[in-house]
């Protein structure tokens, strides 16, 4: 943001609702879904199915969107029976010309936005972030390995679509687990892209009959796999073994991980339960330990307003004035007093004082 | 009318009742809420465009009337069926920021911290509760035989019109309590912070409808100023006369604190009642009053989305015709003018005894 004196004047609060960027917003969408002064809107060109259980939405977002480096996500907003909700995923498609976006998305029976997201239609309009994550191998300088489960393909195939296209291709191993032909997703991309670049190997393994990949098994099938640049993504035990594989070798640096799963911690049976109060001092709800604030709240018929579920977005955050939380996601204990906590991935560790909304 | 003599049991079947409507209702919200809602803010922002647009740049009586009409019917219609509803978190569920109860702001002066205070929680809570509940009479206006007559009451009628006139200031400053401040319970400088809200939001509207708006038309600017007022005037006239008919009604009681002490859900739910008092009209009257002409079903039920209350309202009269709970309900002429001839009828002194405040 420039700060220089007329972008100063033009933003202050008594030329609303002229210079109000949210109500232009929604006129500007009384015209065109797609129009946006700030949001990263995309209209939905198709739907197409991927496999027996996942899609890819095919977009095209509007100007406001800065572009992408393969391996990145972004958080997808729709609403699943009227309520917003936010999820992200990786872009599975390497930019091109068009600037269109593909996004593959497994579709969970009790899945709400995977649900809402396979009944879109071409037409309709979605509002995204702008990309995120860290989960990127833009130049590649020494031999790769890829290692995927499920639906942690679709950054890889963002990377592997890029890196197909360079003029000098690297050198790489993809091992892609998926528990049944009939759930590999990008199956014929994949084999396409194996025929014309000599220097991909690709090994599947369906668990459903090979059993899952264990950290053991990679000696074996990429002989050399310590000297490569690894990135892994997958479902959290998949990821959980191979990662402990590679610190217990001294190979954290060559590791580079994607965690996908909406953040999700098992409650023990014994977990004792606590107390929040709001400002107002009165009981506002109860919530155990290993439980997150965000879905304690929700069972218990309030709505916080929340966003990604996992720790990323801050839409959560909320004041606490007292009691102590632990943050799931960071494994850290907060302190006791005043301080700004993510309702989606603090669980209580005392009662506590919450500022929420009223 | 008197207060039906249920039994500690039948209140609270009668409160089981009641919640379970409620709760049937709540596992219904969806798409269709959804849509309702964002259509309705459409019609404001289309309403409040084509007004302030004929206002502006219109020549010629007919378009200023048309505008005036226009710009009222967004505001009316903002201010009951958008802003109202949407401050008590009747569509907090969607988990949208612009429809969400914390950060919505509405087109009229009183700032949205003071009214979740006054009206949501002291309001809603302690409805018609002499000495405690503050809309009732304003502190203006006695509306009922237990309160205590003073001389300054004599003049009400005319206040009445004055405040009328005024609607949006009267709540603007209701949270105040100036009183306090006149009487020297609270200091000036205390004052000054409590007031802080309400001066940031009422002066930016001051400064929209009678500064900002008529400059930008130029040689216009009369046109647009007298234009905005009476639109602003149209919007307090309207709201007053549903708000009032909320509670004033001749059937509508009023209760005592010792009345209403250690009082159970069932019996809240029954002060509800029996304190509220409903209009009948058409579809566009019901949106015009922001469903307030359910002001029943609105107090049994504050934070279920208003355009559910039709739906519930047949049920609930039902309940109460089992339970021989009177429903208070009529046309609105018929109700207004019952609440014209209390505010007549009480500014003179009453024979009854007026039953102490606390």
């Amino acid at each position: 943001m420039s700060s220089h004196a007329p972008a100063a004047f033009w933003r202050t609060p008594w030329l609303k609702p002229l210079n109000d960027a949210e109500s232009w917003n929604r006129v500007l969408q009384l015209v065109n879904g797609t129009w946006s002064l700030t949001e990263v809107r995309a209209r939905v060109l198709s739907v197409v199915r991927e496999c027996a259980d996942a899609v890819s939405l095919h977009l095209k977002p509007n100007r406001r969107f800065k572009g992408f480096v393969p391996g990145q996500y972004l958080r997808l907003t729709l609403p699943c029976n009227g309520v917003l909700k936010s999820r992200s995923f990786s872009l599975s498609k390497a930019p091109t010309r068009d600037g269109s976006l593909r996004l593959t998305i497994r579709v969970k029976p009790d899945g709400s936005v995977s649900k809402a997201a396979e009944a879109l239609k071409a037409g309709d309009v979605v509002t995204l972030s702008q990309a995120m994550g860290e989960f990127t191998l833009p130049n590649p300088e020494r031999g790769v390995l890829l290692l995927s489960a499920g639906s942690g393909i679709t950054p890889m195939m963002a990377m592997l679509q890029d890196w197909a296209g360079r003029g000098k291709r690297p050198d790489v191993v993809l091992i892609h687990s998926c528990r049944h032909p009939s759930e590999w997703i990008f199956r014929e991309e994949l084999q396409t892209l194996v025929h014309q670049w000599p220097g991909l190997r690709l090994h599947t393994r369906f668990t459903a009959r090979d059993g899952r990949l264990h950290s053991e098994d990679l000696a074996a099938l990429v002989p050399d796999y310590a000297l490569r640049d690894t990135l892994l993504c997958g479902p959290e035990g998949f990821m959980a073994d191979i990662a402990d594989h590679y610190r217990a070798h001294g190979l954290s640096a060559r590791l580079k991980q994607e965690h996908f799963q909406a953040f999700k911690t098992e409650i023990r049976p014994d977990a004792p339960e606590f107390r929040v109060f709001g400002a107002d001092g009165q009981a506002a709800f109860t919530a155990r330990n290993g439980q997150s604030l965000l879905e304690a709240a929700e069972q218990q018929g309030l709505n916080p307003a929340h966003g990604c579920r996992r720790g990323i977005c801050m839409t959560c955050t909320c004041r606490k004035l007292g009691g102590t939380v632990h943050n799931q996601l960071t494994d850290t204990l907060s302190g006791d007093g005043d301080e700004w906590i993510q309702l989606c991935v603090s669980t209580p560790v005392s009662d506590l004082h919450l500022e929420m909304a009223p | 009318m008197n207060k039906p003599d249920l039994s500690p049991e039948q209140l609270d079947a009668f409160r089981q009742e009641l919640d379970q409507l409620r709760a049937d209702t709540l596992a219904d919200l969806g798409e269709a809420d959804a849509r309702y809602i964002r259509r309705v803010r459409a019609a404001v922002q289309g309403s409040a465009i084509a007004g302030r647009g004929l206002l502006m740049f219109g020549a010629g009586p007919i378009s200023w009337v048309a505008g005036i009409a226009a710009l009222a019917h967004a505001k009316i219609l903002e201010n009951m069926e958008l802003g109202h509803n949407i401050l008590h978190g009747q569509y907090d569920w969607m988990n949208d920021p612009s429809l969400h109860s914390r950060t919505y702001s509405w087109d009229m002066a009183c700032a949205p911290e003071n009214w979740r205070k006054a009206h949501n929680i002291e309001h809603h809570n302690h409805t018609n509760i002499l000495g405690k509940d503050e809309d009732y009479g304003y502190g203006l206006f006695r509306l009922d035989p237990k309160q205590r007559w003073k001389p300054s009451y004599l003049i009400q009628p005319f206040s009445y019109l004055m405040l009328a006139a005024n609607f949006q200031w009267g709540i603007a400053i209701q949270d105040l309590k100036l009183g306090r401040w006149l009487k020297g319970r609270v200091s000036t400088r205390r004052m000054r912070v409590l007031a802080k809200p309400f001066l940031k939001k009422a002066g930016s509207q001051v400064f929209k409808d009678y500064v900002l708006f008529p400059a930008l038309a130029f040689w216009q600017f009369p046109r647009v100023l007298l234009g905005n007022l009476i639109a602003n005037g149209i919007r307090n006239v309207w709201t007053n006369a549903v708000i009032f008919c909320g509670h004033f009604t001749a059937d509508a009681q009023l209760f005592t604190i010792r009345e209403t002490r250690d009082e159970c859900r069932g019996a809240w739910y029954l002060r509800q009642i029996l304190g509220s008092s409903n209009l009948e009209g058409g579809r566009w009257f019901h949106m015009l009053t922001g469903n307030l002409s359910h002001q029943i079903e609105h107090h049994l039920f504050p934070d279920m989305p208003s355009r559910r209350y039709a739906q519930v309202a047949p049920k609930v009269r039902e309940i109460c015709a089992r339970y021989g709970v009177h429903y208070n309900t009529g046309g609105f002429w018929k109700q207004y003018a019952s609440v014209m001839w209390r505010i007549l009828r009480h500014a003179f002194p009453s024979k009854r005894a007026a039953v102490p405040a606390a």
